[in-house]
């Protein structure tokens, strides 16, 4: 979330994102070989994923159309359009999920 | 599958303009391709990982439900992905910083709590995905008759663990950027299986919309 994140940080810069990295890398391998329904994890995975793309396009959409922010960039009609159109499917589509 | 990586659109260039010479760099100017090709990186990487193993196991599930009832929501929601990719796009250009940035610079602190729980939501989702993953590159493997899958899961894990922990952040995406050639695989499915093009045009169309899992020819036989 700060600014020490992400791949384009070395692990002494990052060290937060590569210890979670790794945390996640070793459990994924782990789960991998004592899984034996992989089509349903991912299924499982994708539902998640699902669920929680509501709330975060909510967010974007609050953060695009903020003038101080975006300045010249902020949302025009279109992309605020379609962006609140995806946003009202996705989060149905959520709850729904949920 | 459409994944909101809060990191997402806060990456530098993939790939910086090589120096080849300043007759090269005149040439490669003028050619529209070769430009096209060279700005190509972060965001085709960002486009390919979106058709992760979840999500191609989430489309197969749909069109072993559905068979092609489901294609319509393929031109209805395209639009919408573009959209919201376009949003992200302007948000990172704007501001140069990453989503988790803009949330708090936006929102009061509880917002960013709630979105914290989000986010350990997804690392868990992504952390099965990942294990899904895994399994899958150990059962192909498997399948090419080199030894048994879990041997394949490990050195898999293991090799993208030293590769991620341990490379430039250049090196990684150079390789992830010559992973994406694997994506052609979906071009040659094509002409491999034989596609009922009539259904897939009335799929398209929305004409076979059903609410529930209607008749279709059995599983197919492994």
């Amino acid at each position: 979330m700060n600014k020490n994140w992400g791949l384009d940080k070395s692990p002494r810069r990052a060290p937060l994102f590569y210890v979670l990295l790794g945390i996640g890398m070793i459990g994924g391998t782990i789960l991998a070989v004592v899984s034996t329904d992989p089509i349903g994890l991912l299924v499982l995975s994708a539902i998640v994923n699902g669920i929680a793309a509501g709330p975060f396009l909510i967010i974007i959409m609050l953060i695009s159309r903020d003038r101080t922010i975006m300045g010249k960039y902020r949302n025009g009609r279109l992309a605020a359009t379609l962006g609140w159109l995806t946003t009202a499917i996705v989060c149905v589509a959520g709850a729904y999920g949920v | 599958m459409a994944v909101i990586d809060p990191t997402a659109g806060s990456e530098p260039e993939l790939t910086p303009p090589r120096e080849d010479g300043p007759e090269a760099d005149q040439q490669s100017k003028r050619n529209p391709v070769i430009r096209f090709l060279r700005v190509l990186g972060p965001g085709l990487v960002t486009g390919a990982a979106d058709d992760d193993p979840s999500g191609v196991a989430t489309y197969s599930q749909a069109g072993a439900t559905f068979g092609n009832g489901l294609l319509w929501t393929v031109p209805l929601s395209l639009p919408l992905m573009m959209a919201v990719q376009e949003i992200c796009d302007r948000m990172t250009l704007a501001t140069g910083d990453s989503l988790g940035r803009l949330i708090r610079r936006r929102f009061r602190r509880s917002v960013g709590i709630a979105v914290g729980v989000l986010i350990v939501a997804l690392i868990a989702a992504n952390c099965l995905n990942l294990a899904a993953d895994l399994n899958a590159i150990g059962q192909g493997m498997q399948l090419l008759h080199a030894g048994p899958a879990w041997i394949w899961s490990i050195v898999a894990g293991l090799v993208i663990l030293v590769t991620v922990m341990l490379g430039s952040f250049e090196l990684i995406g150079k390789i992830f950027k010559w992973l994406c050639l694997v994506l052609l695989v979906y071009i040659a499915v094509l002409f491999a299986t034989h596609v009922n093009w009539g259904s897939v045009a009335t799929g398209l169309a929305g004409f076979q919309f059903q609410l529930s899992p209607a008749e279709q020819p059995g599983p197919p036989r492994s």
